[in-house]
């Protein structure tokens, strides 16, 4: 199978990336009819758990456009796999942005899971378990992702550096 | 980079334009024209020695280094 060039994986994984952007941006859109009902919850002083939704599905919504924006990054690097541009700096930068938004969404979730923890009582026992495992797996997830697109980064850097190298020997 | 390359100073002593160079080193324009301007990396002892031999001279006659 054809990875790379027109009409090959690469473009495959493109039309695929934009369904997801469009699939996120529906969520976000549906977390914030909830966040306006939390508002609306608030100013009828609904008490804590009421300012504990808002923050909470605010934090949803960052998340969601965090992945939006790595959703983007990946758009620009396969559609220059899809050009066939493998190694330039351009791919670099987007592989950076998607490593320090891993690690911003990896801070997010576990902002997510203390907040959960603190409202621990206030909270029915099914609730917390789902989202709690969902929060730290999340959290170690994209710590993990995170680091990994790092290094993997700094090897495509190095590959650049070759290829130039390679290019300007006479 | 200290190295400095004089190819162009070698061209016009022996009255050859850099196109010439290029067809006979074997080398295309736009490689010699990286190697006219500093821009190269590194150069291969083969085209070094075709260099040389082209055109009739000493590779410290093309390479030069300046502090």
């Amino acid at each position: 199978m054809k990875i790379l060039g027109k009409s090959s994986l690469s473009s495959k994984v493109l039309v695929g990336l934009y369904g997801l952007f469009a699939l996120i941006t529906l969520i976000d859109i549906g977390v914030i009819s909830i966040i306006f009902k939390t508002i609306r919850d608030i100013l009828n002083n609904n008490g804590l758990e009421a300012w504990f939704d808002f923050v909470l599905f605010t934090i949803v919504i960052f998340t969601g456009l965090m992945a939006l924006f790595i959703i983007v990054q990946f758009m620009k690097i396969f559609q220059n796999l899809k050009n066939n541009v493998l190694f330039c700096k351009e791919n670099t930068k987007s592989l950076s942005n998607v490593s320090y938004s891993c690690l911003f969404m990896a801070v997010l979730y576990f902002i997510i899971s203390i907040l959960i923890l603190c409202m621990l009582q206030k909270l029915t026992q099914e609730f917390v378990f789902y989202i709690l495992t969902f929060s730290i797996t999340f959290t170690i997830l994209f710590f993990i992702f995170g680091i990994g697109i790092k290094i993997l980064n700094e090897i495509y850097k190095k590959a650049i550096e070759y290829k130039e190298e390679n290019d300007y020997t006479i | 980079m200290a190295i400095i390359v004089n190819v162009d100073v070698m061209l016009a002593k022996r009255k050859m334009s850099s196109g010439e160079l290029a067809e006979k080193v074997g080398i295309t324009p736009a490689n010699l024209s990286i190697l006219k301007t500093n821009k190269a990396k590194a150069i291969r002892f083969s085209t070094l020695d075709k260099i040389c031999e082209v055109l009739d001279c000493k590779p410290g006659d093309i390479l030069d280094y300046q502090k």
